[in-house]
């Protein structure tokens, strides 16, 4: 996991505390960031037909991560549910759900898109559509034609593409969990809820039966933060570094030297901030 | 009073996240009082943040008094969508943004949310049921040309929403919601449903030119809903050239529910469905407006979008829609004019649509000379 975190307070609560982590990114999410770069369609060209070709990177990376796959039949698109393997046609006349597709309108405003991923001949166009959710399932596969296709290897994507301007202004630090076997241990990734709560705000519990317009009130705009001032040698930098806009810090670290995410990480609730 | 613009993305921008862009909008170092602080997002990759809570740019420096004028999130032009998801810069949470919290948040003063394409569909289904949530502190604001889309599951105890706000905020405020396409917001365990439900709000109210599809409640008495607002004697809602459709639950189908008799409501040429109930469609509003500028009742096949099969939606219209030239002249306001496509209809010289779509015979028909069909 890796995380932004904010340095100097914008005021009272709710508004960003000094340290509080402003995002968190899973492996998961680095990687899909990684891949999406790497599977753009501006670095795929057009066949004379103005579509893209089948069974390059770019399709097969398509295909990995969405949930749908259709293709024109004429008049008529088949649809294939990637995970169940259902397949039905859909036309102007609606179906049983009252689905209905004009192919060639449809077809038309895609290809005007110098970014569009449809492919195949003319008469026979594939596109897919509604990214899947299930990142742990799609990601590793996504990666295997990556790595398949390109010169790209999945571990040579491990880090969030932070910015200079990120790196002047908020710290970036990396952490992990451990498994332990008796007294020793091996750092792990974190992932799931660990990750997820680390960037969402804190706030007051929900009524028993809120009405539909209901909106928590944020107590804090971040439930956890880094007491990087307390963090130097954790962090390898001093605080003055830290603190000062126009230097670049970058505090992550390889796996078997970063720290534990509860050396680096507090919830205010906990710590009685809140 | 300068306009400082950020570009958001994960290659080579200013920053890599929309929640790191507005972490900084109190920084003195790049924002002076009276800046409009622009974030435009680039099309790298999928924006995954689960929720971003806008409320910076006040006291910028540490400086008391010193505020953004405007805070503007946006898509750089190469990075928009074409009207269908999927198309440019996507905002898609790989985890829940916390129960009714909202993917995005707004809670200050001067905010534009433009041109992104946020679908609910998150790994999470049991939380992220908001998609804006307008908060304590928002006061004008404005969120056009959007598309909005794909939430399912079953998020807890309260029912799935795009753009909900419990919020009065001041009688002067405007809040413009301009040429959105909402579509798919599905409910699938006792709840209902709602697209946009705005109620306690008091001040100027500018919903016009969104298109709205699909919208399902479940379970007996949850209802699914359009559009809800002006609970308040105060609220001058302002409700013009939409197009609710496919409204579905075992209950009440709002489509247009303007909750105070008192409220000002100035509509005109909305369209609602053949699934609305008589008494909350485009005519009536809850309140036997009897607006004889609505169209009620209406099939789809009489909208006609060009695709609403799942996973492949796209809510244009085509040339044989009602909605076609049926849609009132509203001006340029609040960037009314701009449609889901970037055409500007006022300048063109357009005879309005209903929708957020603006049918051009010429663009929308032609331009792809290489499409065959071959039956």
């Amino acid at each position: 996991m890796e995380l932004i975190v904010k340095i100097k307070s914008d005021g009272a609560n709710p508004r960003y505390q000094d340290g509080d982590v402003v995002d968190a990114m899973s492996l998961d999410r680095i990687y899909l960031a990684h891949a999406e770069m790497i599977c753009h369609p501006n670095n795929f060209g057009f066949n004379t037909n103005g579509t893209r070709d089948l069974n390059t990177l770019l399709e097969k990376f398509q295909q990995a991560t969405h949930t749908y796959k259709f293709q024109r039949v004429g008049k008529r698109v088949r649809r294939t549910n990637l995970i169940t393997g259902e397949e039905d046609m859909i036309g102007k006349t609606p179906n049983e759900n009252g689905e209905t597709i004009d192919v060639y309108r449809y077809l038309v405003r895609r290809l005007k898109s110098p970014r569009h991923k449809i492919f195949g001949p003319s008469g026979g166009e594939v596109w897919y559509g509604k990214m899947r959710s299930d990142a742990e399932v799609f990601i590793p596969v996504a990666w295997n034609h990556i790595e398949t296709e390109s010169d790209n290897l999945q571990s040579g994507h491990n880090s969030w593409p932070f910015t200079d301007l990120e790196k002047r202004h908020f710290i970036c630090i990396n952490t992990s969990g451990r498994n332990y076997d008796g007294d020793s241990f091996t750092r792990v990734e974190l992932s799931g809820d660990t990750v997820t709560t680390r960037a969402l705000p804190a706030v007051e519990d929900p009524p028993e039966d809120p009405s539909e317009d209901y909106s928590p009130v944020i107590l804090a705009k971040r439930k956890w933060f880094v007491p990087y001032w307390d963090l130097s040698t954790e962090l390898g930098s001093s605080v003055d570094d830290l603190r000062n806009p126009d230097h670049m810090c970058d505090c992550r670290k390889a796996m078997d030297e970063r720290e534990h995410i509860d050396v680096l990480t507090y919830d205010k609730v906990s710590e009685g901030v809140l | 009073m300068a306009t400082v613009t950020k570009s958001i993305g994960t290659s080579s921008r200013d920053y890599s996240t929309i929640s790191a862009w507005e972490a900084d909008l109190n920084s003195g170092s790049i924002y002076s009082n009276g800046d409009t602080a622009v974030g435009e997002m680039y099309a790298d990759s999928t924006f995954t943040g689960a929720t971003t809570t806008i409320d910076g740019g006040s006291a910028i420096g540490g400086s008391s008094g010193h505020d953004l004028a405007l805070v503007k999130l946006t898509v750089h032009e190469d990075s928009r969508h074409d009207g269908t998801a999927e198309s440019g810069a996507l905002l898609k949470p790989t985890s829940g943004s916390g129960h009714n919290v909202g993917i995005i948040k707004i809670a200050v003063d001067n905010v534009t949310i433009e041109w992104l394409d946020i679908s609910m569909d998150s790994l999470d289904s049991t939380n992220t049921n908001r998609c804006f949530s307008l908060d304590s502190g928002v006061g004008d604001c404005t969120l056009r040309n959007m598309l909005l889309h794909d939430k399912g599951g079953n998020p807890g105890s309260s029912g799935p929403g795009v753009i909900i706000s419990s919020q009065a905020a001041g009688t002067s405020d405007n809040w413009y919601f301009l040429n959105n396409i909402i579509y798919s917001i599905i409910e699938t365990n006792n709840d209902s449903c709602s697209a946009i439900n705005c109620r306690a709000f008091q001040g100027n109210l500018y919903i016009y030119n969104n298109t709205i599809y699909l919208i399902q409640a479940n379970g007996s008495s949850k209802d699914s809903v359009g559009m809800r607002f002006g609970n308040s004697a105060n609220t001058t809602a302002n409700i013009k050239n939409n197009i609710v459709s496919n409204l579905i639950s075992s209950d009440k189908k709002y489509g247009y529910w303007i909750d105070n008799g008192s409220a000002t409501l100035n509509s005109a040429n909305n369209l609602s469905d053949n699934t609305v109930d008589s008494a909350y469609s485009a005519e009536d509003f809850g309140r036997s407006a009897n607006d004889s500028t609505g169209l009620t009742g209406k099939t789809l096949a009489e909208i006609s979008f060009v695709s609403t099969s799942a996973g492949s939606e796209d809510l244009h219209i085509d040339e044989d829609s009602d909605c076609v030239d049926a849609g009132a002249d509203l001006g340029t306001t609040g960037g009314v004019e701009i449609d889901i496509n970037g055409r500007n209809r006022d300048s063109n010289g357009d005879t309005w649509d209903i929708g957020a779509h603006e049918f051009v015979a010429d663009a929308d028909t032609t331009g792809a000379a290489f499409i065959m069909f071959v039956d």
